[in-house]
């Protein structure tokens, strides 16, 4: 172990370099425990974690809320940060790398119960600077079949491939996931909230790695140690989901002035269901009611029988958005200020919470 | 609260244009789209005319200048102007680079239900929406689009747009208050962290504007200022009529303050379900 490197619990070293960086990011990964046994109870998982996020602000120094404080220091590296957030009476430090300011990453090999909180809080807090990035059940599939990945178990989902499905409380809006199964690998692999994707070559542990990626952006290490694998992993990722944000963004509702004559431009998005809603207004209660994951806020008026207009609010990007809601179909509208994040979080989470099948015709 | 019905024959018919999943895409088949909204166009004699919505497509040089009529008169003095606009008043307008060859038509989009009573009070052409199809009426200028419309086009199974003409300047308060509440809500996700601000500020409501109207930039700017007051009339009503709104508003003044945009936000919501509360009831104010 090199000098001022990382243990379990310690605080971690205030780098310099890009290889200082990585070399702490190896210790982290070979401190994994309970791997071969699974999560423990209480979800204590330790190794190294990496959880991407979505941001349009620059983080503040200090911030929080009423259960979570958060400090950010500097380190040698102009866009390496170090992250320190109290929850709970716990002080977990991250690794904040800003290179890219749009997606920045969070490092860790704090336990996953601590750390899954506090990025759940960062994402879900009054402050609605950061977001998860939201991987649907198609990126996902991408990805695992990028040059040089290879997924286990992606498609095959009973054979314990893939991951659990996170928290939720979609049956509120009339049951999911039991048509997960009959709805193919795609879904099921959504409905399930992640993949499980190696790289490298696995007769050397330092030379592979395979990660356990969640839909909301995080990347465990599982096996393997190689620092290098996880960061490329994660940036082809990054990279794939930059490009969807972007594209979203291409086609949001408004005006715009080329050649000096104003045109219309954008269009809805239309996601279409698996199976139909049978409880229309249940569903949107659940879908418009201003907290995780969707943070969205509205309010509906019927148009004619079981099919309504929301007015609603994103609460994480600030952007006023519009739906036009039928049980087979949504019409999601992006104003020209939205947030591309904003229909992939939509589409990632209906996929986990509410219908694995659910498809957007324009969201590949 | 449903759109008032102005407010759905703008949709429906901006949706024509649109290429809006289950629902008719017309116009935007002919090349189409939307280059005006509640413009005021200057004629030779110094008239005005204000139409709705002005959609042009420059495959066929050809724009349609088309008034929605969610009532049952014609107003005949509007009626004439149209038959008086020029296509080069239109092209400075719709800024289409068509010189000399652009034409156009003027016509009304009305329902089935008022189409008897407004079809004898002009000779301009019609739109018309039924429960089961849409179907032109009378010549547009453009034999394609003639062809297209002349048969009816099926709306069963047809979903009408309803977010791409959110509300209108002289849309009942109540009907424009969920899209006020919902802009001051975004506005409120938008102004955490930054210093204080008033709601009852001009600028506030210009920017609940731009953020609740996609073709905002579209608009005469006498059709903005008309909206950025409702806006304003709105928020103005909601706050004399809720307590809880006024102390929150009064908080937002005083700088960023999380909790206070969580109650407003929480004061916002609560407010609309007393409005959804008072339509079941037929206790809202007409």
């Amino acid at each position: 172990m090199r000098a001022g490197s990382v243990t379990v619990g310690s605080r971690l070293p205030r780098v310099g370099t890009r290889t200082e960086l990585v070399d702490a990011l190896e210790d982290m990964i070979v401190q994994r425990e309970n791997v071969d046994g699974g999560h423990p109870p209480g979800g204590a998982l330790r190794g190294l974690k990496t959880y991407v996020l979505e941001s349009d602000r620059d983080f503040p120094r200090r911030f929080g809320s009423s259960c979570m404080q958060c400090e950010v220091e500097d380190t040698g590296l102009d866009a390496v940060k170090i992250l320190r957030a109290r929850r709970c009476g716990a002080a977990t430090e991250f690794f904040l790398d800003m290179e890219d300011r749009r997606f920045p990453l969070l490092h860790t090999n704090g336990r996953s119960g601590d750390t899954d909180g506090i990025v759940g809080e960062l994402a879900g807090d009054d402050f609605h600077t950061f977001d998860n990035i939201w991987l649907h059940s198609a990126m996902l599939e991408r990805l695992a079949r990028m040059p040089g990945n290879s997924s286990v178990g992606l498609g095959a989902p009973r054979r314990g491939g893939l991951l659990q499905a996170e928290g939720g409380n979609g049956a509120a809006a009339g049951g999911q996931d039991q048509g997960a199964a009959d709805a193919g690998p795609r879904a099921d692999a959504a409905a399930r909230g992640g993949a499980r994707i190696a790289r490298g070559s696995g007769a050397d542990p330092r030379g592979f790695v395979q990660d356990d990626v969640r839909s909301n952006g995080r990347f465990a290490v599982r096996r393997g140690e190689s620092v290098r694998e996880h960061l490329r992993l994660i940036d082809m990722c990054r990279k794939e989901y930059a490009g969807a944000v972007a594209a979203v963004e291409k086609r949001r509702i408004g005006v715009d002035k080329r050649d000096g004559v104003m045109r219309v431009v954008g269009g809805q998005f239309d996601f279409q269901f698996g199976r139909s809603i049978e409880d229309l207004d249940a569903f949107i209660s659940w879908m418009f009611s201003s907290t995780p994951p969707f943070m969205m806020w509205g309010t509906k008026f019927a148009i004619r029988e079981n099919y309504f207009g929301v007015i609603a609010a994103d609460l994480h990007a600030g952007a006023r958005m519009h739906f036009d809601i039928a049980p087979d179909l949504m019409r999601v509208y992006l104003y020209m200020r939205g947030c591309g994040n904003t229909v992939l979080r939509l589409l990632t989470n209906l996929q986990l919470h509410h219908d694995a099948g659910t498809t957007c015709r324009q969201i590949g | 609260m449903p759109a008032g019905d102005h407010t759905r024959l703008m949709n429906m018919f901006m949706g024509l244009c649109a290429g809006t999943p289950q629902w008719p895409s017309i116009f935007l088949e002919l090349g189409y789209s939307i280059r005006l909204v509640e413009p005021v166009i200057s004629t030779d004699t110094a008239q005005k005319v204000n139409p709705d919505v002005v959609a042009a497509s420059e495959t066929h040089s050809h724009a349609i200048v088309a008034e929605c009529k969610s009532g049952k008169n014609i107003d005949a003095r509007q009626d004439k102007k149209y038959l008086e606009l020029d296509p080069k008043h239109l092209a400075h307008h719709v800024k289409v680079r068509l010189g000399d060859k652009l034409r156009h038509a003027c016509c009304y989009v009305d329902t089935a239900d008022n189409h008897g009573r407004l079809a004898p009070h002009t000779s301009l052409p019609f739109i018309t929406f039924g429960r089961q199809s849409v179907q032109g009426r009378g010549s547009f200028g453009l034999a394609q689009l003639d062809e297209k419309l002349s048969a009816a086009t099926t709306l069963q199974d047809a979903l009408e747009p309803s977010g791409l003409y959110p509300f209108a300047p002289d849309e009942d308060d109540y009907k424009a208050a969920p899209h006020v509440l919902a802009g001051l809500v975004t506005y409120l996700a938008n102004g955490i962290g930054e210093t204080g601000f008033r709601i009852t500020d001009r600028e506030v409501h210009k920017e609940i504007l731009e953020l609740a109207h996609p073709y905002h930039t579209l608009m005469h700017s006498r059709h903005r200022t008309r909206l950025v007051g409702k806006i304003g009339a709105v928020i103005g009503m909601l706050l004399d009529g809720d307590e809880e709104l006024r102390e929150q508003a009064a908080r937002l003044e005083q700088g960023a303050d999380p909790s206070a945009a969580h109650n407003t936000r929480e004061a916002c919501g609560r407010l609309l379900e007393e409005y959804w509360k008072r339509e079941e009831t037929g206790n809202l104010p007409r």
